[in-house]
């Protein structure tokens, strides 16, 4: 039962903090003269004539006050504003691209934590040797590079040698699932071990260590001695203690996995979210830029949740804090 | 986590007194003499130095070479068809750029600014997370509980948003991004240090410091702060690299350093038009960039495993284990890894490589 | 009342409880842990009260209650005419200079990171007394008072032995002149013949300044050693207190004889002849402390009276429920016993009749 009043907490700590998040951006975007706020929503391209249009629709001549009440408002009915920029609304435009944000970021977390776990794994039970090394090396370079720098380097080492040969499966640019798998996993390859090697260099030194600790500790040496066979002992019990870092871990990283897709989308012209947002910077549209801010905390605070939540079922101390 | 050993037996002379003349160590210089004899991390100083020194020289450089970072040479810095030469051709000692401008000139002033941010943000955010984590650490209650809630906020909170946001309302610049990367930077340097604080307020020291009369910032600068300073300083030398990093990433993204002031970042993201032509443009920066936070990494590294008491043992062992191998195979025997069971130290006990 | 201008130290009625607190949503207390509950004692000036009990009596807490280090739940300290308990921080700090600790640890209780000289030097740069060379000077005065080579003024405690940091803490305690020095255990960690060498200097230093001491120990030899008066801890209240000598001959509280009779005795033929008295049970929880004499499930000559009365403590021939004036720490032999221990009889053969 302690756990139900831990999700509770946890979710109303959420709702507050997207409540602020919403709050802050709108006072930061919209507390200015009413020239500027509009001439941002309309886009850099409006004529005069779009941009009183905009005072209008949008009331900017209206008390302060007025205005966050109308927009809170429309928030709670999922609307999240117009792009005078692009003209359409700023829901078709999310639904337009999320699909891609969604496939990076779903794909890169599963192949960061496949091969972060299994290398760290390894790793950890083959201390010291060949492969241990390597790996050290190896995640100790995945560290020190700077997302684009590998995203680039992928497109140079991997994308244009293969076109100069007439090899087009690996792409840049994207295409969604249901155009054809095979395509879809194309385009996504190289995003994916973009976004993933940081990430997996991370979780491998993370696990490395916990699993090097944890299998040090006597009830290994027990679990050993009572004759269990060594698979079982590292799964059952050492890969078990070890886990939970790693899940700590993750709920932090939930930021930095929105900045990782942000730069990934950008490097290969994905036209997720994320690229769209900083575009949107170029073009002063702000619509959409309040949009992606608030979707983000949005997410960002479901995972937490998510995150907090399978921390709670691994480890029983901490629902009692 | 005692750390000041003392690397000799005191002996007491027949009156219990310890031999005047021997000089206690610090724990400083233990540490240093642990780091001198990890190669790896001298080197990782050493290129450190030399990125330093590059960066100061830079318009030392950029006078014998005549070519100034901003400045353009289409005629000599542009081939036939208007792409980039290469390195070592007409006086450009990487090449060029997209604009005929000198490709190593650019890098070195990027350097400039790169280490500038990388160091004072981190600094800065130092100085913040250890008096913000101090505070939370010893105080307690509200002020912590408050504390480290915004601690995890800010933790888990997408930096890229909230540079998208800023530069939409306030235009790309410099003073945003350090005033960015300070914000993310100090809130993981105040966590680590609350941490510790907590474990050290129980310690009896601090008590004895309180029956003397002590106060609250007495205690927190004179007992407390002198036991942080070893985790903090390994923290923020591995928060330099992360600041770089940030700074080239934002400026990638052109929310950061606007052309024409290079930054590794903006020279990287032209570099994305010329890869096929052009590889000098996209490698010597990227590289660049590679070799700082490496070698910063591979100190951070190096520093915190020569701070650990335990690596003293191991390296003992370590060498001795050398000289036996070497009687050994002196002898004619085998002296690879034995395989029948496993046994595996703490990963603080394995120093990199 | 005894010599009030003798008297240093007086506590009223102290009573200190930790709450204990549960819950997953809203934190709430669920219970109190009875740390010293109902304490009253004195210390006389130049004299040293012995306090002896086994871990979880209430010994530490009432040490640091006196001291004013934490805060007490009832009761009064008063130091010197003026009652401590209701002081702010900023009252209390004048007060540190009369009243210092020395701790058990001589291994943590010195800041690792910090050298001997500014840790004995701390006392004056807090209250701003001396600074400079004349701190120095002083510092060093002090190290060599306490049996420290004074050139060692720069080295950290790492490299000093166990009996040299406690001198070292010795000197912090001693560098502002107090009046009174409480000794949390201060010999318990040293081997023996260096715990032989810190207790002269001890008992040296209170000649020579006058001092007081409250004397915490578990070992009962040691606070023989020390000690003017003697008093007993059990679970938070004291059993039984006494001047020194009446104490260690003419026990009279149960506990005290089974502590005595568990003491090792360096003669072996004393040793065998001695009966030890066996106690059975468990040591309850301060959470929750027995009705009746905390003790009763324990002794050996529990009666059904003991487990509904608690008996409070009185002078030798007092019977319950008399008005005394008599405190713990004066002249006279008080003891918290229904049934005390008359001069010849035998615990070791005695027998309940309260089941445990």
């Amino acid at each position: 039962m302690a756990i139900i009043g831990y999700l509770i907490r946890r979710i109303l700590t959420g709702a507050i903090v997207v409540w602020l998040v919403a709050t802050l951006a709108f006072f930061l975007f919209f507390a200015r003269p009413v020239i500027t706020v509009a001439r941002q929503l309309a886009g850099r391209a409006a004529t005069p004539q779009v941009i009183n249009e905009v005072i209008a629709n949008l009331g900017l001549n209206q008390p302060i006050m007025t205005q966050y009440w109308h927009f809170l408002d429309g928030l709670l009915h999922g609307n999240l504003g117009y792009s005078y920029f692009t003209q359409e609304s700023v829901d078709t435009m999310v639904k337009q691209d999320l699909p891609p944000t969604a496939s990076l970021v779903v794909g890169a977390v599963i192949l960061w934590l496949i091969v972060g776990l299994t290398v760290g794994i390894i790793s950890a039970t083959r201390a010291r040797s060949l492969f241990d090394r390597t790996s050290n090396v190896l995640v100790l370079l995945g560290l020190s590079m700077p997302v684009f720098v590998i995203g680039e380097f992928l497109i140079l080492v991997v994308f244009v040698p293969l076109n100069q040969h007439g090899i087009t499966w690996i792409d840049t640019g994207y295409s969604g699932p249901s155009q054809g798998l095979s395509k879809w996993a194309g385009h996504m390859l190289l995003p994916w071990i973009t976004l993933a090697a940081v990430q997996a260099a991370i979780y491998t030194r993370l696990i490395r260590g916990q699993l090097l600790d944890t299998l040090s500790e006597d009830y290994i040496r027990t679990a050993r001695a009572k004759g269990l066979s060594e698979r079982r002992v590292i799964f059952r019990h050492g890969v078990r203690a070890a886990l939970t870092p790693v899940v700590s871990q993750l709920g932090v990283d939930i930021g930095t996995l929105l900045g990782g897709a942000v730069i990934v989308e950008d490097v290969f012209g994905l036209g997720g979210l994320g690229q769209v947002s900083v575009q949107a910077v170029f073009q002063d549209n702000l619509p959409v830029i309040i949009g992606f801010v608030i979707l983000a905390s949005l997410f960002v605070v479901v995972a937490n949740i998510v995150v907090d939540f399978l921390y709670a079922s691994l480890d029983p101390r901490v629902r009692i804090a | 986590m005692s750390i000041t050993e003392v690397q000799f037996e005191a002996r007491e002379a027949a009156d219990g007194q310890s031999i005047a003349n021997i000089e206690g160590r610090s724990q400083w210089q233990l540490t240093w003499r642990r780091l001198r004899s990890d190669k790896v991390s001298m080197i990782a100083l050493a290129v450190i130095i030399i990125m330093v020194l590059l960066a100061i020289t830079a318009p030392v450089f950029a006078s014998i070479t005549h070519h100034p970072p901003d400045a353009a040479f289409p005629n000599t810095g542009e081939n036939a068809v208007g792409l980039p030469v290469g390195p070592f051709t007409n006086g450009f000692w990487l090449g060029s750029d997209g604009t005929g401008r000198d490709l190593f000139i650019r890098i070195l002033y990027g350097a400039r600014i790169s280490l500038f941010v990388g160091v004072v943000t981190t600094f800065i955010a130092a100085c913040l997370g250890v008096s913000i984590g101090l505070m939370a650490g010893y105080f307690g209650g509200i002020v912590d509980t408050l504390l480290a809630r915004l601690t995890d906020a800010v933790l888990a909170f997408p930096y890229v948003v909230l540079a998208i946001a800023l530069a939409a309302v306030f235009g790309p610049s410099l003073t945003i991004i350090m005033v960015l990367i300070t914000f993310f930077s100090w809130a993981g340097i105040a966590r680590i240090v609350r941490g510790q604080t907590l474990s050290i307020k129980e310690k009896e020291y601090i008590e004895a410091a309180r029956s003397i009369g002590a106060g609250p910032f007495r205690i927190m600068f004179f007992d407390i702060l002198p036991n942080l300073m070893a985790p903090v300083l390994v923290v923020a030398t591995l928060y330099i690299p992360a600041a770089v990093v940030f700074e080239s990433t934002l400026s990638f993204l052109s929310l950061g350093i606007q052309p024409p002031t290079p930054s590794w970042g903006n020279i990287l993201a032209e570099a994305t038009n010329f890869y096929q032509t052009s590889w000098w443009y996209v490698v010597f920066p990227a590289l660049a960039l590679l070799i700082t936070t490496l070698g910063f990494n591979l100190l951070g590294d190096g520093i915190r495993d020569a701070m650990d008491p335990r690596t003293e043992r191991i390296l003992a062992a370590r060498r001795m284990r050398r000289a036996k191998n070497r009687r050994r195979r002196a002898a004619g025997a085998h002296t690879g890894p034995t395989k029948d069971f496993p046994d595996p130290p703490r990963q603080s006990q394995l120093p990199l490589a | 009342m005894a010599d009030d201008d003798n008297v240093l130290v007086r506590v009223e009625n102290l009573v200190k409880y930790f709450p204990v607190k549960a819950g997953g949503f809203i934190r709430h207390t669920v219970g109190q842990v009875h740390a010293v509950d109902d304490v009253s004692l004195i210390i006389e000036r130049g004299k040293t009260l012995g306090l002896v009990g086994e871990t979880g009596s209430g010994k530490s807490t009432l040490a640091r209650c006196v001291a004013g280090l934490i805060p007490v739940t009832s009761g009064q300290v008063i130091f010197d005419g003026r009652d401590i308990t209701k002081l702010s921080r900023g009252a209390m700090r004048p007060l540190r200079r009369e009243v210092q600790m020395i701790f058990q640890d001589p291994y943590s209780s010195l800041n690792p990171r910090r050298r001997v000289g500014s840790i004995i030097g701390e006392p004056f740069a807090v209250h701003g007394i001396a600074t400079g060379s004349e701190r120095k000077r002083r510092v060093q005065e002090l190290m060599e008072r306490v049996g420290l080579n004074p050139e060692h003024y720069n080295r950290f405690p790492a490299e000093f032995s166990g009996g040299q940091r406690q001198r070292i803490g010795v000197a912090r305690a001693l560098a502002l002149r107090p009046k009174l020095i409480i000794c949390d255990e201060p010999v318990s960690a040293l081997d023996v013949s260096i715990q032989a060498q810190v207790l002269n200097l001890l008992a040296d230093l209170q000649t020579e300044y006058g001092l007081s001491y409250l004397f915490i120990a578990h070992d009962l030899e040691v606070v023989r050693h020390v000690s003017d008066k003697v008093a007993v801890m059990y679970l938070g209240r004291v059993g039984e207190a006494a001047p020194k000598e009446q104490l260690y001959v003419t026990p009279r509280h149960p506990y005290t004889v089974a502590l005595l009779s568990a003491a090792p005795a360096a003669d072996p033929d004393t040793a065998a002849a001695r009966q030890r008295v066996i106690l059975t049970g468990d040591v309850p929880s301060p959470i929750d402390p027995p009705p009746g004499c905390r003790f009763h499930r324990r002794c050996p000559k529990a009666q059904p009276l003991c487990a509904t009365d608690e008996p409070m403590l009185l002078p030798e021939g007092v019977s319950a429920g008399a008005e005394t004036t008599a405190v713990v720490g004066q002249d006279i032999h008080l003891t918290a016993c229904h049934f005390p221990v008359a001069v010849g009889e035998n615990l070791a053969t005695a027998r309940a009749r309260e089941p445990a």
